[in-house]
């Protein structure tokens, strides 16, 4: 697997690529945005990394003139500022995913791992998962032909789980798509909503289907790991 | 003496009246001399023949001749100089000289008139002498030359004068157009020799008008005194046809009273004149007026107009523009347009060329200046009337009362304009200040998130850098590198905190001030901090009603202000006793006002007094340290830009209340405001 790394410090690319490279990526580096934009359009890679704060160009810059060639890579943008809107920005400027800086790198890699494999995320208004049937359009959830009452914010949690189907997804990530902020205030909100969750919908015992992976976040999954 | 010498006599000393008069009026004036002459020389002349006529004596007959030189010279004098000096075409001595010289030594030889007799008939016959001809050929011809020159000098003279001179000329007309008749056509034609001493009175006529146009030198409603002259003259014409009808057919039937022919007829004229002249001149009146006061109008609704124009106008140009209106409407002139004095605009509907020639030409204009005090604030021009007549003394009275009135609208109008030029000053200074103040928040904005960028960015690299060492640690390391980690962690958002609390009340170009439905926002995050608060055994009611209530701000900070109190409450919620949270929602004149209340620790006296301030921790929670002490620094401040209040009661083992006040913004309210 290729990665490229677009960073003006140098400690930042240095250490990512490191990383990557320990989780066998092949690394390309550039330290600004015309280079990096000329490599991310002449080569093929699996997964851009792009720096935000560009000198010259910026992130947002480089992610529009990738698109414009039509390469589909995931590229997912380091920023150390967490406005919403600007979020939006990048997302809408082409960006398909955004983390915040300091992160840590197992959270950056479950990041690459779930845009890696983008391709088969489930879309569609109806997900299922064993009997569990989830219908986007109508809000409701049912297993097997009984209705499950979910807040908004159980529901969201479970959409997004059963989405990624089989990612393990970092607690950054459930934080941001589900609660949009970048830090949790209750400390506790994720693991109160997958208990309440479990509670109302992983009740069978001999089929777990919400998985805690330790260290590393959430994932619901039908086959045991 | 005969009545008719008497009426001569008085006619005689009448002149010699005016024009002394005339002449004392102004004896600077060389029209007023000349005329004094003229004048002294008719009555000379008349008087001489009256007392020629009444006396029978030929001894006034050089006296006759001198009033005739006299009156001739004053005459040519007349016509040079009025209304204005003229030059002889030749030169003024070769002019003069054979008038002068010839005539008196004409008058001198005595042999123009050689005898004057009264005749039975009351009529007189004068006996020629042989210099007649030569002596009524030389004041034939200057008679002729000044009334060339005056037909020079109308041709040359302004619009004023010309109305003078034609005054002047009705009086010449009549004088000559008597003189013929009476000592001419009637005798040479029809044997009717009684009535050429009729002809000098005639020149009464004359001095009369002219007198009138030389003293009013403005001439106002002359007018009337030329139609007077008119009515009268007619009038008069009328009569004395009436008079030689009567003597006619007194004679037919009569035969042989010759005596009585004069004095009847005389009689039976005069009394039937008295009471038929006030008709006669009714009717000349209402004959002549329609060429005479075409121009007529109606001086109180024009100045009714004028007014209203004066009221309903605030700008200078349209205040202008409209008076000028009526005004061309009433006046007819040429021409017309109002200047201001001070930036020499021009406003007219005819077009403003004349502004700048026809400026220092006066006269024919009229200029009607809008004072303030002493400083001009601008002058309506008036050109001559297109009817050519001149500017009646009503017509400037109308001027002038427009004129006061005009002086406070346009003073106001002046105001009015000053006024909207500062207000639009003051506006573009304002719209600068304001942009320059949102450049200068904008540049802090990007100041702040380069520090972000800046300090965050090493952070990336530790917090990496320790992972990494973790995963290869000894586990009694691997405590110390998570202890580090989580370190870092609290840096950064402390960083993000502190950031975010300056950021809040920069400008931001980007957050747009919605209308937030604030109901549905306390449940949406109440539903979720219920699940949470579950799990701490903390249990939570909520109290909010049914229907929207609209708030206008951001949803996001609203959204983090209120879940900020409610990890408050969460946090401080410990202990053993019962634990509840209540949050409620109402909606009291005008306010939303939510409250959240809780059962925990409170806060003693002191420590709700510090408690907005940055940093400042009450006292530690049992949980974890997150947030140190920001979360209600940057609560206060997002309430406060949504112009909201919040309030904290608290005691110490009695829980704590805050409750949180924003204006409530009606649901019709334009959508998009503008940004924060």
């Amino acid at each position: 697997m290729r990665a490229l790394i677009i960073d003006d410090e140098q400690g930042v690319r240095d250490l990512l690529a490191e990383n990557l490279r320990s989780q066998c990526f092949a690394v390309d580096t550039a330290s600004d945005g015309t280079e990096g934009s000329y490599l991310a359009r002449t080569n093929t890679y699996d997964i851009i990394i792009l720096d935000n704060m560009l000198p010259e160009k910026s992130g947002i810059m480089v992610c529009q003139e990738i698109r414009k060639t039509g390469h589909t890579t995931p590229i997912l943008i380091l920023s150390a500022l967490s406005d919403t809107w600007r979020k939006v920005d990048l997302l809408n400027g082409g960006a398909d995913d955004y983390m915040i800086k300091p992160f840590s790198f197992e959270e950056l890699m479950a990041r690459i791992r779930a845009l890696m494999r983008r391709p088969n995320d489930i879309e569609g208004d109806i997900l299922t998962i064993d009997d569990v049937v989830l219908d986007t359009k109508r809000q409701s959830v049912k297993r097997g032909d009984k209705g499950i009452y979910l807040t908004r914010k159980e529901f969201m949690l479970l959409e997004y789980l059963m989405r990624n189907l089989g990612n393990v997804l970092s607690r950054g990530m459930i934080m941001e798509h589900v609660w949009d902020m970048t830090s949790d205030p209750f400390s506790n909100t994720i693991e109160s909503h997958i208990l309440s969750l479990r509670k109302k919908v992983d009740t069978n015992p001999e089929k777990k289907l919400i998985y805690t992976v330790p260290g590393r976040g959430y994932k619901i999954d039908t086959t045991q790991y | 003496m005969s009545l008719i010498s008497l009426i001569i006599l008085g006619a005689a000393v009448l002149s010699a009246a005016i024009g002394t008069f005339v002449f004392l009026h102004s004896r600077k004036r060389s029209i007023n001399h000349a005329f004094f002459l003229f004048s002294v020389g008719t009555s000379l002349w008349i008087g001489a023949y009256g007392l020629i006529v009444g006396l029978q004596t030929d001894a006034f007959l050089p006296l006759l001749n001198t009033g005739g030189l006299i009156l001739v010279c004053g005459l040519v004098q007349f016509a040079l100089v009025f209304p204005t000096r003229t030059q002889p075409p030749i030169n003024l001595w070769l002019f003069w000289a054979p008038l002068l010289l010839g005539g008196t030594s004409m008058v001198a030889s005595n042999t123009i008139i050689l005898k004057v007799r009264v005749l039975q008939d009351g009529s007189t016959s004068i006996t020629h002498g042989p210099l007649i001809i030569l002596w009524s050929l030389l004041l034939f011809g200057y008679i002729l030359v000044s009334l060339f020159l005056f037909v020079r000098s109308y041709q040359k003279a302004s619009v004023e004068d010309r109305h003078r001179l034609r005054i002047v000329y009705v009086g010449i007309s009549l004088f000559v157009l008597t003189a013929i008749i009476f000592d001419a056509i009637l005798p040479g034609f029809f044997n009717i020799v009684r009535l050429n001493q009729l002809g000098p009175l005639a020149s009464l006529f004359f001095i009369f008008v002219t007198a009138y146009a030389i003293m009013r030198h403005q001439f106002m409603d002359i007018r009337v005194v030329i139609q007077r002259s008119i009515i009268y003259s007619l009038s008069f014409f009328l009569l004395t046809f009436f008079y030689i009808v009567l003597l006619l057919s007194a004679e037919e039937v009569f035969e042989g009273m010759a005596n009585i022919y004069a004095p009847l007829s005389a009689g039976i004229t005069i009394f039937i004149g008295i009471y038929t002249l006030p008709y006669m001149e009714a009717y000349f009146r209402r004959f002549t007026d329609p060429w005479f006061f075409k121009d007529r109008y109606d001086y109180f609704s024009v100045l009714e107009s004028l007014s209203d124009v004066l009221k309903t106008n605030l700008n200078m140009r349209p205040l202008a523009l409209q008076s000028l209106v009526v005004l061309e409407r009433t006046f007819k002139p040429k021409y017309s347009y109002f200047i201001r004095s001070q930036s020499l605009t021009c406003y007219s509907h005819t077009d403003c060329s004349h502004a700048t020639t026809h400026y220092e030409i006066n006269g024919a204009n009229v200029r009607i200046p809008i004072y303030s005090g002493a400083r001009t604030i601008g002058e309506y021009v008036l050109g001559p009337k297109r009817s050519g007549d001149p500017y009646s003394k009503i017509d400037r009275s109308l001027m002038r009362a427009f004129a006061g009135h005009a002086t406070v609208a346009f003073e106001k109008a002046e105001l009015y304009q000053r006024l909207r030029e500062h207000t639009d000053q003051l506006e573009k200074k304002i719209d600068e200040r304001t942009k320059h103040l949102r450049d200068m928040q904008l540049r802090q904005r990007d100041f702040f998130d380069d520090i972000s960028h800046a300090l965050q960015t090493p952070l990336t690299i530790l917090k990496s850098g320790f992972e990494r060492l973790n995963r290869d640690a000894l586990p009694e390391d691997q405590k110390v590198y998570s202890s580090m980690d989580t370190s870092i962690d609290d840096l950064s958002r402390l960083i993000r905190s502190i950031l975010q609390l300056a950021r809040i009340d920069t400008y931001s170009p980007e957050v747009i001030m919605g209308m937030v439905d604030f109901t549905d926002l306390v449940i949406r995050i109440t539903e979720y901090v219920q699940i949470i608060a579950e799990r701490e055994g903390i249990s939570l009611s909520t109290n909010i009603p049914d229907i929207p209530i609209y708030v206008r701000g951001d949803e996001q900070q609203l959204m983090e202000a209120c879940t900020n109190l409610l990890s408050n409450a969460v946090k401080y919620t410990t202990g053993s006793g019962i634990k509840k949270i209540d949050v409620s929602l109402t909606e009291c004149s005008g306010m939303a006002v939510l409250s959240v209340k809780d059962t925990g620790m409170g806060m003693t006296a002191d420590q709700l007094a510090k408690i907005f301030e940055r940093f400042y921790r009450a006292q530690q929670p049992s949980r974890s340290k997150e947030g140190y002490g920001l979360g209600l620094a940057i609560t206060k401040r997002i309430v406060e830009r949504h112009n909201g209040s919040i309030r904290f009661v608290s005691a110490t083992g009695e829980g704590t209340n805050v409750t949180v006040n924003l204006p409530v913004q009606a649901p019709e309210a334009p959508q998009q405001q503008k940004p924060l």
